[in-house]
């Protein structure tokens, strides 16, 4: 399986919106950039298992950290260095 | 009996007016199953699906009309009332009783945080089982006889004075259950899932653990198939404790990153 993206690289969250199950990118932070922080593997896909398909091919999974000031850039930034972690699927995210 | 006789011959495809929910979807295909092992019959299996609890409407009737608990807020979903039907038909059949079920949902939600705290007290005192375990969760947990296949994948983060981390499932409640039992209330709380990726310290501060602001804090969305143990800091003044008395001091909630592990002094102070 080869991994499109590599720790360090910054990628976008596609904006899409959607309706169902499984779709295991936040809303929050569609859009949002981040920074490639780990590769997880890979998995079968919980979007396409979650509609009764067995999941494959398998999707990659990434580790992305996203600067939490720039997540909520409408709201004060709170004090210190904030980070999120989430994990999100390849085909959810661009280059930038 | 005539009327069970029009039942026949309504046509299974009438059932769903709308795209039935994911739950609805596991609730038929379990009373389907239940149907092919020979449990239930086909018009059991039927009014399951409908979620229509024939056998019982009269004792459901008189528990409500007994029950403290105003039902008429609560409108019942098709799968609350499957899930409802189906129960009901089980313990008529004597496959389950009300007690086994009481019980069994004690046994699930009694699962002690334990399995967890052995892990982080072995990383605390054995460097190459530390180095192991941030390699493979999942390995270097079952090297410790805990049951991993339900996980696909275990990550653990370690908490320093530079950096902490702190977990939740904004989507739903993924959690380490296989280490950490069941999650706690607050850790499916809305308030918890929507305010911690938002002022995360403030959060924390109000569980009590005040971060200084020198050090950074990660919040670790558990969104996809990645499960987070959190190794908390080992507390000062353990120096020379066996492998049991740390795993002591390791309570789920510093496993989650919502505390630190508890000091030498609090836990003494528990035990009194």
């Amino acid at each position: 399986m080869s991994f499109r993206y590599k720790p360090g690289d910054t990628v976008r969250v596609l904006e899409t919106l959607t309706l169902g199950h499984h779709i295991r990118s936040p809303q929050y932070l569609r859009g949002k950039d981040g920074v490639v922080a780990d590769i997880r593997g890979s998995f079968k896909d919980p979007e396409l298992l979650s509609f009764g398909k067995d999941g494959l091919p398998k999707a990659n999974l990434y580790s992305i950290a996203f600067d939490l000031a720039h997540v909520w850039d409408d709201r004060p930034a709170p004090e210190g260095v904030n980070k999120i972690y989430a994990d999100i699927f390849e085909q959810w995210l661009e280059p930038r | 009996m005539a009327k069970e006789k029009q039942e026949e011959n309504v046509e299974p495809a009438a059932i769903p007016a709308e795209e039935p929910s994911y739950f609805e979807r596991r609730a038929r295909a379990t009373a389907d199953l239940l149907k092919e092992k020979g449990v239930l019959s086909a018009d059991e299996t039927r009014s399951v699906k409908h979620g229509h609890d024939h056998s019982h409407d009269d004792v459901f009737e008189q528990l409500h009309a007994n029950n403290p608990i105003d039902t008429t807020e609560h409108e019942y979903t098709l799968f609350e009332k499957q899930m409802l039907a189906m129960g009901n038909l089980l313990r008529e059949k004597g496959i389950i009783s009300t007690d086994e079920v009481r019980r069994k949902i004690d046994e699930n939600e009694g699962v002690s945080p334990h399995q967890g705290s052995r892990v982080v007290a072995r990383a605390w005192t054995d460097p190459d089982y530390k180095k192991r375990l941030f390699e493979d969760g999942i390995a270097a947990a079952e090297e410790l006889g805990v049951d991993m296949s339900t996980a696909n994948q275990l990550i653990a983060v370690e908490n320093t004075d530079d950096v902490h981390h702190v977990v939740v499932c904004t989507l739903c409640s993924c959690y380490p259950r296989q280490l950490l039992g069941q999650p706690p209330d607050w850790y499916k709380s809305t308030n918890y899932r929507t305010r911690v990726v938002v002022d995360p310290r403030r959060v924390l501060k109000e569980m009590g653990l005040d971060l200084p602001e020198s050090t950074e804090v990660r919040v670790v969305d558990s969104t996809a198939e990645t499960r987070y143990l959190v190794v908390p800091r080992r507390p000062e003044g353990t120096e020379g404790w066996s492998e049991e008395q740390l795993a002591g001091l390791v309570t789920r909630n510093s496993m989650v990153g919502c505390s630190n592990a508890l000091t030498p002094m609090q836990k003494e102070m528990m035990a009194d």
